[in-house]
């Protein structure tokens, strides 16, 4: 077993200069892309520190004003700063695709590879199984759920996860069936090793590079499908801060020409999908180039 | 030697007695894929430390048939047995699981593919012994694992390295490392030496015939290389579709061919006089039979 | 004139490697001659061959001239190169899976390259045809009309080997043509190879590992070794009196069917990778001969009676 830690160990010793000085190597676009992930979880994280109002604090004596010293974004119709609304946001902006992307990467790849490793028929029928879950439109699941829970991140959230899993568990599958037949795999086998064992310490460890690039790209997916969900307002229920039901409170806000509370939440979507989109391109990249 | 005979019996835990002695009786192996019989009623016989050719084509069946003998694969008919045995059919349990891979190993073709790149080659040999070893104390294998490197000719430079840092020909040490640690009494080369170099070719081929000589462990030597086949093994069997078309002592089979094919094959083995005209002879003789 | 002389070709990358990737060499193909670029992995023989397509790895550095009649590959600009491919130097590669597109049909690929130069459909195809019945392809009209996919492998590079040929080039570069082959087919596709070499009095650059397959084949053989050409003689010559220490080391580890054959002796040690760059002669550290000054002194090419080595010791009679 002390071999087993002391090799688990020395990437992760190895790793944090070695790993910021990968990251450096890999472009300045791949290096913003993960600052503004970085900076973004941050904002999460510390949101009632750095908002400088409370993003649910009413002033109706002042709604739709413009950006200001006062508010930097302007405020919405009921005079929230959109600025603080806009941080407070982030948090259920990046929860709810967390969780999405956790979940359905563990259900993805737990599914996926009993079916590369069992084939035969359990292959089949986890294949078939997947592809009929895939075959269900995600939005209509989502409604569904919101109709069986309640409104608010729960719903959307089982939703979503049960729409992403088989969409990992197909990738993984694929990966997988790969990696199984490399030689390193089978010479385990006739070691005798257990196929648990094989499993876990041999062949999860070189398939989660890819699946992780995936995985993130998921993220900015997740985030976009959850925050179209709030936007319908099947999602995060108003007042809570989030950008999805930001966006749908600012379209009036855009009639009466105050673009701020409707374009300021835009705005985060788009760099944090785009950023995700580029870091999970950028770690295949990488996994590509270290199978070369 | 002497010593060194007893440390390996001690940490492996098997009964060298019992090493000599056991032949590898394979009769009437079949297998097919779909409607294409991949192997067709193949026999031969492995007498105990002794090396056998089988040489072929790709479609000969050679690859199929070793997967079989070594438990990758399960033949639909026939039998494979050790010292009367029988491997065959799937193992029952973790017991037989082991006891099986302890009889029969396995080198592969690409030194690329067959090491996990996560695991350095100390904890790749040290793996192996805690599986199969009686004795699980660290100082113990510790001491195997140098053993074993140093009979591949691996140091301690090598040990604790990635094999991303190795090159295909210490790779491939590694691999035959790995095999011996599992304390086999046969071991599968699946042209382990065609992918090196000529001059590392050389080096493994020497090494492998080393080994032998020392320890007494039987060769089951699959390789499309006459050449190469002729300086490693005793016997021969010559495989064409799946089936045995010739078999015999190597030298009186490459001396002497009694089947077209195996004329072919010899004749296209390139060299300094060379002869097209002579192998297109050759060709028509086999067509002439096989049309017939 | 050569048809092909490479003239103290070198090629370095710009980071990441200790040594040139070619290092100062020199070699001629004449016309209807095949020559042989032998050398184990890493000694550069591949990037040699596909610089004379004007193929050079990217962000490197190059000096030195690669000469196909009177031009300098080197210095063409993208329209000469593609003349340079189109009608005089074609290539043969390792793996014919990986040179076809396996989405079109095997006509297409054999008439783009006519096509493209203005060539008449019906003439194109009448051509490809041709060609397809010289490289022992039977019922050429037929497999004009499959997919890559329905042919073996040794089918597939008998029909690369025909597109090679569908510019009638002067030049044929032949990059490990048949190491992806099974030995029968090999012997096939090397056959076919030195036929319609002879017939269309063809030049070609054969490089390869093997050096019995160089014997079987080549006129004059160049042995490479890290970068440099080592030993260059004619094949008779070199199997039968090696001057240089590694071509020696290389036939002696290669495994011979003959019956009375000694059998392989491997060289020590390993072939020097491009993170290393040894003083003195890159093969000192495994060469059997090597002396102090080996290891200081880098032996050049020096001409000898029906060729050339690069070795310092190699007056001394020490391979007699």
């Amino acid at each position: 077993m002390t071999a087993a830690t002391a090799t688990a160990a020395a990437p992760t010793r190895r790793g944090a200069t070695a790993r910021l000085r990968g990251i450096a190597a890999q472009g300045p676009l791949f290096t913003g892309a993960v600052v503004v992930l970085v900076l973004l979880t941050l904002m999460a994280i510390f949101a009632p520190l750095i908002a400088p109002y409370d993003p649910n604090a009413i002033d109706l004596g002042n709604s739709l004003a413009g950006s200001s010293a006062d508010h930097l974004l302007g405020t919405d119709q009921s005079g929230r700063d959109v600025l603080s609304r806009l941080i407070f946001g982030a948090r259920t902006g990046l929860l709810g695709p967390l969780l999405v992307v956790v979940i359905s990467t563990v259900i993805g790849i737990a599914l996926g590879i009993v079916a590369a490793w069992r084939g035969g028929w359990v292959d089949s029928f986890l294949s078939r199984t997947m592809d009929a879950m895939f075959a269900f439109p995600a939005m209509l699941l989502a409604i569904l759920c919101v109709a069986m829970f309640d409104a608010g991140l729960t719903a959307p959230v089982i939703a979503m996860t049960v729409a992403y899993s088989p969409y990992v568990g197909r990738y993984v599958r694929s990966v997988a069936v790969q990696e199984k037949a490399r030689p390193y795999i089978e010479s385990y086998r006739v070691q005798g090793w257990s196929g648990w064992v094989i499993c876990t310490k041999h062949l999860l460890p070189n398939i989660v590079p890819s699946v992780l690039a995936q995985s993130t790209i998921n993220f900015g997916y997740a985030l976009m499908e959850l925050a179209g969900l709030s936007f319908l307002g099947f999602g995060v229920q108003p007042p809570t801060a989030d950008w999805g039901t930001m966006v749908n409170e600012g379209q009036s806000a855009i009639m009466k020409d105050a673009f701020m509370p409707g374009l300021a939440p835009c705005f985060a979507i788009i760099v944090a999908v785009v950023a995700f989109g580029i870091v999970g391109e950028g770690i295949s990249d990488r996994v590509a180039k270290r199978e070369k | 030697m002497k010593a060194e005979s007893k440390t390996e019996a001690a940490a492996i835990g098997t009964e060298p007695a019992a090493v000599a002695g056991e032949t590898l009786e394979v009769r009437g192996l079949c297998r097919s894929f779909g409607d294409h019989k991949a192997v067709d009623d193949v026999s031969f016989t492995l007498p105990p430390g002794g090396s056998l050719g089988i040489v072929g084509e790709s479609g000969s069946g050679k690859t199929t048939t070793i997967r079989m003998v070594v438990g990758l694969d399960t033949p639909d008919a026939g039998s494979i047995a050790l010292g009367g045995r029988e491997r065959g059919r799937k193992p029952r349990g973790r017991a037989e699981r082991l006891a099986r891979a302890r009889e029969i190993q396995m080198v592969f073709q690409d030194p690329y593919l067959s090491l996990d790149p996560r695991i350095t080659v100390r904890d790749c040999i040290d793996e192996v012994l805690r599986l199969h070893g009686d004795h699980a104390d660290k100082a113990g294998r510790d001491a195997r694992v140098e053993e074993l490197l140093d009979q591949v000719g691996l140091g301690e430079r090598e040990a604790g390295a990635l094999p991303k840092r190795l090159s295909g020909g210490q790779r491939q040490r590694v691999a035959i490392a790995r095999a011996l640690a599992a304390g086999p009494r046969v071991l599968i080369l699946d042209e382990a030496v065609a992918a090196l170099d000529v001059s590392i070719q050389a080096q493994i081929l020497d090494l492998l015939g080393r080994i032998r000589r020392e320890q007494g462990i039987g060769y089951l030597f699959v390789s499309h290389d006459l050449a190469v086949v002729r300086h490693i093994t005793d016997d021969v069997v010559v495989l064409r579709n799946g089936r045995v078309v010739e078999e015999g002592r190597t030298t009186d089979v490459l001396s002497r061919p009694q089947h077209p094919y195996t004329r072919l094959l010899i004749d296209s083995v390139p060299g300094p006089g060379w002869d097209p005209d002579r192998i297109a002879e050759s060709r028509r003789a086999l067509a002439a039979v096989e049309g017939g | 004139m050569a048809l092909l002389e490479i003239d103290n070709l070198s090629i370095a990358l710009a980071k990441g490697a200790a040594r040139p990737i070619l290092d100062e060499i020199s070699l001629t193909v004449e016309a209807g001659e095949v020559v042989g670029l032998v050398g184990e992995s890493g000694s550069g023989k591949s990037v040699a061959c596909r610089t004379v397509l004007g193929l050079t790895p990217e962000h490197a550095k190059t000096g030195g001239e690669v000469r196909v009649g009177d031009n300098d590959v080197l210095s063409m600009d993208r329209a000469a190169l593609k003349q340079l491919r189109a009608k005089q130097v074609a290539m043969v590669f390792q793996d014919p899976r990986a040179s076809v597109n396996p989405m079109r049909r095997v006509g297409d690929f054999l008439t783009e390259g006519m096509r493209a130069a203005g060539v008449s459909k019906e003439k194109a195809y009448a051509r490809a045809e041709e060609l397809l019945t010289e490289v022992g392809i039977r019922d050429p009209k037929g497999a004009l009309k499959r997919f890559p996919h329905q042919f073996s492998g040794g089918m597939l590079q008998r029909v690369v080997i025909a597109a090679a040929l569908t510019g009638d080039p002067s030049l044929l570069l032949a990059d490990e043509p048949t190491t992806a082959l099974d030995v029968t087919t090999q012997a096939e596709v090397i056959g076919i190879l030195r036929r319609l070499q002879a017939e269309h009095g063809t030049g070609m650059l054969f490089v390869t590992h093997d050096l019995e397959l160089a014997a079987a084949i080549c006129h004059r053989v160049y042995v490479m070794y890290a970068g440099r050409i080592v030993e260059t003689r004619t094949a008779e010559q070199l199997f039968a009196a090696p001057r240089h220490p590694y071509t020696a080391g290389l036939l002696a580890s290669t495994p011979s069917l003959e019956e009375d054959a000694e059998p392989p002796r491997p060289i020590p040690g390993r072939p020097v990778s491009l993170a290393e760059n040894p003083p003195g002669c890159a093969f000192a550290a495994r060469c059997a001969f090597a002396e102090d000054r080996c290891r200081v002194e880098t032996p050049v090419l020096k001409a000898d009676d029906g060729g050339a080595v690069a070795c310092l010791r190699a007056d001394e009679g020490i391979l007699a």
